[in-house]
Formats: structure tokens, sequence, C-alpha cells
């Protein structure tokens, strides 16, 4: 989708179907098994009232999760679309989770190292899979 | 990838005995990979565990929740949960069968660790399980008894918390109702089978369950490029689903997916709904299927919020809307057209008044007065109320369960042919078989309608689609009576079990047709719709199989089915035959080929279970299948049991 700013996922909450996918193709593609609690985004159910609530790390100008990184792991891609982390950097310590004011930064189940959203350099798959438009990649 | 090699599967299957209390695991594939998971594993299982003469309520009776093996994986459509056991719907005999449920708990239960649950024995009260990844006990369940589904999961998401999924009965299970539901979510449910009433009587009123694991597949890579290019086949078909989720009309209706990786949802929610019978309440929730039934039929008419509360109340008591819909309500229905059962014990009987249809939803849950003989079940109620027994074989083809997708009793499509291969998958299942058998109905019984009569060009490639589907031209072809439909019959008996072994939609696949296709057949980027549901479960599981190999797994299921069925309950072509008595009435709605309105005939409908018998490698006097048939699916030392019982059908 054309905008005017730069790229950036597009999150419209009232539309998820609920079918999951986006977490499943995350987790499947970015850790090789699939499960909501390897994913990137995560899609909260609301089974009675339909309103389910997706949380995806939104790319914060201003990130908590880097400025709570003592190891500074976490840093701004040259484009500055994006917070990548350096794993090779991370000790695990979970600062960056405590942090975000939004729980888009999750603990790894087994690994000592977070799970984030890094918009899959610029070319999000679960906005790719996203029946229904609830995720979407603005181009910028 | 994943330490163990084992792809799809979680490894372990939870056993819980509600009489000791004992919880233990077993390995998964001690029962070996080929009958793959879901209906498939539940069938081995019971083949080996499950003796004759145990009843639905007998604790022995081994309750089984299995989801696919490819519930969990990124595959489309497919968090599906198998739920099998001995079921007290089944009529004359309870027997054992399945149902289908969606929803996201099966999906839950494998990221807990578990291919599948199975549940023995009887709780001394009322419990609930609650299973957190390695972790699993029997919690106290009495504030809960007596809840209806909706308050039981909201009761334990605030206890457990939001993210736990939950299947759960209503009070209709509870007073063990043989039409009594097993549910999640607001209308996510395991409708035939009459299952809730067997946990009811094991006193099991829910089952919680959190997973934080993972499900590991074979090719990641892979089966995300195939997935893909099934999603865009699936797109062919139902491209008018496929649209942002609005969110429109005056009760905020939007697309909800009963089960995930489902990108063509067919179930719609709304939301806030004002009672029609109880003003003050509004209902929210799913509404899909025959649901909408409830609203207006060719017998009735209550309106919109009428009919969404009459819906929403059966879901919350826990009762299947089926029966309702298309059984006890149409044969309600003519009952009172010859000046029967119009007032039921003082209650006027009014199909148009929604008083009546809350009474009714109400009564047989809670088994009160008439409402009692109801909770029977369709099938048996008549003789229980001393009234329209003659009529309701009119609305049941066969094994308790009511017309579906058979041209006849209360559904009138599709037309004949096209329901004589409906009408044989009837003769040969222990269920309504179009819980899992689409695939005739949602690609060919159409056509009549949607291709001019006079395309000749049109019908010249539907038959060369047939052939290329049956093995033969005349398998879909509105002009060629009883030709060709034992071939379709077959098919689909296997594509049945098949898609419930690997926990994928039945409405969904198999995809074949493509009216807009030069040669009719859906196709993706290359790959045939035919071939679809090996092409993305090679990447998942890693098989190491052929594709026709694959698909004889289905064959495989289909076939220990009837062998359970033969062993434990005589199971024989004179059973098959059953519905034959109900195809004899004239077809519901007036014929497009013929004009008029068509009736079995007998010896055709015999012709047919024939040629269905010598397709498979059945006796075709018995029914039986025979060595040879055993044999060549790899079920030799199932034959052996079968000869020394005398019931291994004599080579053709």
């Amino acid at each position: 989708m054309a905008g005017t700013g730069k790229p950036r996922l597009r999150v419209s909450q009232n539309v998820c179907n609920a079918c999951q996918s986006c977490q499943a193709y995350c987790s499947t593609a970015r850790e090789g098994a699939c499960a909501p609690s390897l994913s990137r985004v995560r899609v909260y159910l609301d089974p009675f009232g339909a309103r389910h609530r997706i949380t995806i790390c939104r790319q914060c100008k201003n990130a908590a999760c880097a400025k709570a990184c003592p190891e500074g792991a976490i840093t701004l891609s040259a484009d500055g679309t994006r917070w990548d982390l350096d794993e090779d950097r991370c000790t695990g310590c979970f600062e960056c989770v405590e942090a975000c004011p939004f729980g888009a930064v999750f603990r790894h189940p087994t690994k000592q190292r977070p799970i984030r959203c890094d918009t899959c350099n610029g070319k999000p798959l679960c906005a790719e899979v996203c029946p229904m438009g609830a995720l979407d990649w603005e181009d910028g | 990838m994943d330490s163990t090699g084992v792809y799809g599967w979680t490894g372990k299957i939870l056993r819980v005995d509600l009489s000791s209390g004992d919880i233990r695991t077993e390995d998964t594939l001690r029962w070996g990979a080929e009958y793959f998971g879901g209906r498939g594993l539940a069938a081995r299982i019971a083949w080996d565990e499950l003796p004759p003469g145990v009843g639905a309520y007998d604790p022995d009776n081994p309750l089984m929740f299995m989801p696919g093996v490819l519930s969990g994986t990124p595959a489309p459509s497919s968090g599906r949960t198998s739920i099998c056991a001995v079921s007290p719907q089944a009529y004359p005999l309870e027997w054992f069968t399945r149902a289908s449920i969606g929803g996201h708990w099966g999906t839950e239960l494998k990221y807990a660790g578990y291919d599948g649950l199975i549940v023995t024995g009887q709780a001394s009260g009322p419990v609930y399980l609650w299973v957190e990844d390695d972790h699993a006990e029997l919690r106290d369940a009495s504030a809960l008894w007596g809840q209806g589904i909706m308050a039981t999961q909201k009761q334990l998401l605030s206890e457990l918390g939001d993210d736990v999924r939950i299947l759960t009965i209503g009070q209709a299970g509870e007073n063990r109702s043989r039409i009594a539901i097993i549910a999640t979510e607001t209308e996510s449910a395991a409708g035939q089978g009459g299952f809730g009433g067997v946990m009811g009587a094991k006193n099991l009123k829910a089952i919680a369950v959190r997973g934080h694991g993972a499900v590991h597949v074979a090719d990641s890579r892979e089966l995300l490029a195939r997935c893909a290019v099934v999603r865009d086949g699936m797109m062919i078909k139902y491209a008018r689903r496929r649209r942002t989720n609005r969110i429109e009309g005056k009760y905020k209706q939007k697309h909800y997916a009963c089960t995930q990786h489902c990108a063509v949802p067919c179930v719609t929610f709304y939301s806030d709904v004002p009672g029609a019978v109880y003003k003050d309440r509004k209902y929210s929730g799913q509404f899909h299927c025959c649901a909408p039934g409830f609203v207006k039929s060719p017998q009735w008419d209550v309106g919109f919020e009428a009919g969404f509360e009459v819906a929403q109340l059966a879901n919350d008591y826990g009762l299947n809307h089926w029966e309702f819909r298309f059984g006890i309500g149409p044969w309600l229905h003519a009952c009172q057209q010859r000046g029967e059962l119009e007032m039921l014990n003082g209650d006027r009987a009014d199909l148009n008044d929604p008083h009546f249809w809350v009474k009714l939803i109400e009564k047989t849950a809670l088994r009160e007065d008439w409402g009692d003989c109801f909770a029977e079940g369709g099938q048996r109620a008549p003789a229980l109320l001393g009234a329209g027994e003659d009529l309701i074989n009119q609305f049941y083809p066969a094994w308790g369960q009511a017309s579906h997708w058979d041209g006849h009793g209360s559904f009138g499509l599709p037309s004949y042919p096209y329901w004589l291969v409906t009408g044989l998958q009837w003769a040969m299942d222990t269920r309504d078989p179009l819980g899992g058998g689409h695939g005739h109905t949602t690609n060919f019984s159409s056509m009549i309608r949607t291709i001019d009569k006079d395309d000749k060009v049109t019908w010249d490639k539907v038959r060369q689609l047939s052939e290329r589907v049956y093995g033969v031209p005349s398998a879909a072809d509105p002009w060629s009576g009883y030709r060709g439909k034992a071939h379709a019959a077959s098919l689909h008996c296997d594509m049945n079990p098949l898609k419930d072994a690997l926990g994928i939609c039945d409405n969904i696949f198999p995809l074949i047709v493509d009216l807009k296709a030069e040669d009719l057949q859906i196709r993706a980027h290359g790959i045939e719709g035919l071939d679809f549901e090996y092409y993305f479960t090679a990447p998942a599981l890693g098989l190491d199989m052929s594709r026709d190999e694959f698909y004889r797994t289905g064959t495989r299921i289909f076939t220990l089915e009837r062998l359970l069925q033969i062993r434990n309950w005589a199971r024989d072509r004179t059973v098959d035959e059953t519905v034959i008595s109900y195809l004899a009435y004239p077809e519901t709605d007036p014929n497009p080929v013929t004009g008029d309105r068509v009736c079995v005939d007998p010896d055709g409908f015999g012709q047919l279970m024939d040629e269905f018998y010598a397709l498979r490698g059945w006796n075709r006097n018995t029914g039986w299948p025979t060595r040879k048939c055993l044999e060549q699916l790899g079920m030799g030392s199932m034959a052996d049991d079968m000869e020394q019982l005398g019931k291994l059908g004599e080579e053709v």
C-alpha cells in the first residue's frame, strides 16, 4: 500500500479473523517450528467478542527495548525502518522484554534470548499471509 | 529441526483414567504411523482396546480427543480434532464413530505436547482436567456443574488465564442426552454423535489446556512455499470469502476462522443481537453451517433475532443443532400436518413461535417433561412420545442422524443422480458421512444448476474430469443414472477419514473443480488440486511415500473402521441396506433433469453396492473385506484376527 512516510506494518485490530496464520508462518519461517510461543507476532483471541488483539513490534522511533539493553544489542537498521537484534551481543537478560510498553518483545521459551520482530528485513511474512488485511505492509 | 526426527507428531498421547485418577503418557508411535493421527489413530487404538459389548455410557468407553497429525503446523485449515468413542446417538446400536471439532483447542493440545488424549473411567464426582505442558491434573468441578458452555468457559478463563483453550459440555451433556455436544468457543462443536453425553456420564465437565511447546515440521521452507501455493488454489474456489474483514451490518458481522490457518472462513460472528424471547439478553457468537436454519426453513420462519437466540441457547445448553434443524423440527412439522403433536403435554408446539423453540431447547437439555423424549435424539423420540413413528424414517437416513446432502427428507440437495453417491456413502458409514465426506457435493453436484444443459462441450469436459478423478466418465454426469456412482462414493469414503486424520477442513478439501479453467480442474502454480493434500503434507511430515500410497491411508482407515464394525457390531451387507428405505421416498425437490421427483430403485442401488464392494475387494454377499484386500493395505494381522472370528470375507 502506498503511503507517504517510511515503510511500516499497519495493524488493523478489528478485522483479524482469528486464523493465526501470522503466528504459524512467523514461527515456522523464523524458528523452524510452529508455535505461538515462538512467534514474533501474537494474536490474543477473544472467543466471546471476536475483538482479537494483535501484538507486534511497532518499531518505535524511541525504542524502549533498545534503550534498556545493557549490551547495545538492539540497533536501528541502516535504512532506519526497523530495530535489529544482534544475537551475538545479546546475553539474554530480558531487560528489553520488561521495557517494552506494548508487551511486544517476548521471551524465547527454551533459549536465553528474546523474540522480537525485525519485519523480516522489510518483507514481513505475517502481512503476506494475513487473509483479511489485519496486518498490512505499507511501503512508505 | 526436532532432535527426535519426528515431524507433525509431538510423540506422546495423554491417558487419563477418571476412576482411578491415574494420569500417564505413552509413545504415540507405538501405534505406528500408518493411520496418521486424528480419526485414523483413534480407530487403530480402538481396534486393540475396544472390545464388543461396551456401551456409550459405560466407564470403559474410551473417549478419544485426537487432533490431526497436521494440526499445529502451518498447513492450510488444519487445526481440526476428531473426537471418537462409542456413540449414544448411533441407532439402532450404540457403536464406535467420530465427530470433528474446530476451534483452537486441538492445536493447543499439540503445543502442550500431546498427539491425543484418551479418557476412560468415571469420576466419583464432577471434575475437569487441567493440562499445561507436562502437568496434568483432575480438579473439582462441582461449581461448574449445572453451568452452560459459555459460563463454564468464562469461569475457567478467569481462573486459569485467557490464553487457555477449553472443551466443555453444557447441561445436556451432564444429563446424558444422546444429542449433547462437546464444544469450544461459541459455536465450534463435536456436534454429531452425542459425545457430550459420554463426557457427562464420565462426570468430566471440561478439559482446559495451555501449551508452550511447538510442532516440528520436516522442511519448513518447502512447507511454507507449498502452503502458499495451496492457499492460492483455495482462493480460486473461495475468492468471494477473500476480502478485507469489514465489520458490517446491524450486528457488526465479521468473518471468524473456526480453525487455524483458514484463509477463507465460512463462519460469521454477530455481536449483541437482542433476544426475542429473553428480551433482557443480548447474544454474541458465531453463526454458520445449519444455525441460520433456526431462523427460517421450509417449515418455519421465526425471524433473525429469534433464530439467532435459539441457536445460541442450543450452543450454551450443549445441544446438536443438526438434530433440531434437519430432524426433530421437520418431523414435528410432518406430524402436525396430519394433526398430531400440536400440543406437547399442554405446551403448544408452534414451530413459528420462538417461545416454543426456546422451550424445546431448554426442556430437552434439562430432560424436563416431554423434553426427556427429545433428549434421546430424533430417531428414538417418536417411540417414546407414542406418535409419528411411521414418519421418522423420512428424515433419518440411518444410524440415528438426520438428512444431509442426500436429496431427501429435509435436505433437498443434491438432485438425482448425485444423491446416489452420497446415499452410498451413507450406506457404508457409521454416521452421517457428510461430516467429513463432502467432496462430490462441493465439487460436482451443483453443476446441474450452473452449467447449461445444452452446453455439450462443457459437459464433455465434465465427463473427462470425472474420468480423471474417479476413473469413469459417468460419475459426475447428470444423465448417467446409476453408472459410475460407486466409484465416486468409494473415493469420498476414503477422502473422508484421510482429511480427519490430517486435521484439515472437510468443507474446503478436496479442491477439484474450477469452472473457469479450460479443463475444469483447479490448479495453482501448475499443481493440481487433486494433489494438494499430498503436496503440503509431504514436507510437513517428511513423508517417505508416493502420492498413491499417501491417499491409500484413507482407504486403510476406512477399512479398519469397517473391521471394527464387523467384529464388534456384526456389520454386514444387510445393515448397509438400512438406507434404502429412506432413499425410496421421492427426492425432496423436483429433479432439474427429469422434471419429477425420483425415488431410488432398490435393485439398482443393490447393484451399486455390489460395485462398491467389488471396487474395494469386499465380499459382495457379506460386505466383509477379503484377505487380499487387507493384505494389500498392509493389514495382514487383522485379516488373521478376522479369519479366527470367522468374519473374513470370502474372495470374490
